[in-house]
Parts: C-alpha cells; structure tokens; sequence
C-alpha cells in the first residue's frame, strides 16, 4: 500500500479527504463521541484495505488507493482533535479524563485495525 | 469571553444563527479536508514512510496540525475577529483532516505480523517489537498533547487581555 505522488492520486486524495473531513464534522456535531467513532471507523477499514493487500497479489489502483487511504480514511480519521481535548482535560487537572481519552482511543483503535486487517484477511483469502 | 473558555470540545453549534447555513459549512468543511489531506500527503510522502519502523513522518504532520489547532482555539476564544466558521472550517476541516488517527494505528497492528509488516514496508526494515511500538505509540500521544497544550499557551499569549494565567 505505498502511495506514490502523482496528479490522479493528489486529485483522488483531494476528493477522498472532503468526503472524510465532512462525515467526521457530522459525525462531530450529532454524536458525543463523534470523534471516537470517526478514529474507530477509520482504523477499522484502513484495517480492512491493509488485510486485503497482505493476501491479495494484485495490487490497488494508485487512485483508488490515494481516495481510499489517504483521502477518505486518512480524513475521516484526526488526531488533533484528540490531542486538543487530552490537553484541555490535563491542563483543566482532569488528568485521569485526559490519559482514559487517549487509552480509550488507542485501544479501541488498536482492536479496530487489528480486527479489520483480520476480515479483510479472511474475505480476500 | 466566558470563563469556561476551553472546557467544552465542540465551541460550535450545528446551526447558528450568524454563520453560514449548514449546507454551506459542511461544503466549506470538506473543502478545507481535501486541502488538509493533500497537504498531509504532499508532506508526508516524500519521506517515504515505507521504508521506516514508526511513521515519523505522520508523526511530524500530528504534533504540527495538534499545536496549530491549540493556537486556533485559543484565538477563536480570545479573538472576537474570527468568524464563526474559523473554528469548524479550520479546526474540525483543515487540521483534522491533515492528521491522522488511522495510519498510526495501523503501523502499530503491522509491526506485530509479519504478512502485514510486508504489505506497509520495505523488505529491509525490521518491525519495531511490542514494547517499542506501545513507547512510540505513547510518546506520539504524550508530544502531541504537549503540543496542542503549548499552542493554546501561545494563543493565550498573543491575543490574551491577561485575566488569566
């Protein structure tokens, strides 16, 4: 899955990250955690696309890849946002708040691309 | 400003009155994601992440994007200037969607199979070890905290009227 820098990926990216940047602001707006589920989301089908690769032997379209990868899910998922609400929680001394966001995360994250890498395993193997 | 000033993740409502309409700020949003996206693959792929253990470079591109977006809120709270867009176009738009959450997870699931390893990185690197890969999954949530704290410090800075620390 290594992306290559060319004008069909920079365009494919472009329109895969505004897809992605406006369903995490939704995601955002309407639900509490939002953004929990936008990273899990994100980690689940990057998951996903990594499990088919391993077994797969063709290999993605640049494109699809620069959409897909970088663009939706690239977008889709953020760390900023996390960072941002770990620092406010820290430095407001709810620092308990701010290490069980990021463990939450980092866990939930972990299981997610773990468990997409193994479905896309299995579907495409 | 209020003093409950950074408390609250989301200063924005979905509709608000003095803003643009919501069509238009979900427009104006992903607009500001496709730029978010290719500026992060136009940074980051040159350094060809492939070909190392951690992705530093997506690293790089986080602690950047925390403290920018730690600057944006301490101006969007101090700086009655900014519209109300600033926040959700540039913030939630632009900086979300230039790091990412997804990648680094992934890395971290790669270097613990080798059949993943294979599909991200070059024959020649060697997948970090379980206790190496938690230390740089810690330490990129540790300096992108730090960083999104030190930016809200210089924001405060620059556009603060000195009621607080």
């Amino acid at each position: 899955m290594i992306v290559e820098l060319t004008v069909p990926v920079v365009l494919a990216a472009a329109a895969g990250g505004a897809l992605g940047a406006a369903a995490r602001f939704l995601l955002e707006s309407y639900l509490r955690s939002g953004v929990l589920v936008a990273n899990v989301l994100g980690s689940l089908l990057l998951g996903i696309m990594l499990g088919i690769s391993a077994v797969s032997t063709s290999s993605w379209d640049a494109a699809a890849l620069g959409f897909l990868s970088v663009g939706f899910i690239g977008a889709l998922s953020t760390f900023a946002t996390v960072s941002l609400h770990a620092a406010q929680l820290w430095t407001t001394r709810h620092r308990v708040k701010a290490a069980a966001l990021w463990l939450v995360h980092t866990g939930c994250g972990l299981v997610a691309a773990g468990g997409g890498a193994w479905l896309g395993w299995t579907l495409a193997g | 400003m209020s003093t409950s000033d950074h408390r609250t993740a989301k200063p924005w409502a979905p509709h608000r009155e003095d803003g643009l309409s919501l069509g238009a700020l979900i427009l104006a949003v992903a607009v500001a994601g496709a730029v978010g996206s290719v500026l992060r693959l136009s940074i980051g792929a040159p350094f060809e992440e492939h070909y190392m253990k951690f992705p530093w470079a997506t690293l790089m591109i986080n602690l950047g994007g925390s403290a920018a977006l730690g600057l944006l809120t301490a101006v969007a709270h101090r700086w009655r200037g900014l519209p109300s867009w600033g926040v959700p176009v540039l913030g939630t738009g632009l900086l979300g969607s230039f790091t990412t959450f997804s990648a680094v997870m992934l890395a971290a699931v790669a270097s613990q199979q080798s059949s993943l390893f294979g599909a991200v990185a070059g024959d020649e690197v060697i997948p970090a070890g379980l206790w190496e890969m938690l230390a740089y999954l810690g330490m990129g949530m540790l300096f992108c905290t730090a960083a999104a704290a030190a930016g809200i410090t210089v924001g405060r800075a620059l556009f603060g009227n000195g009621d607080e620390p």
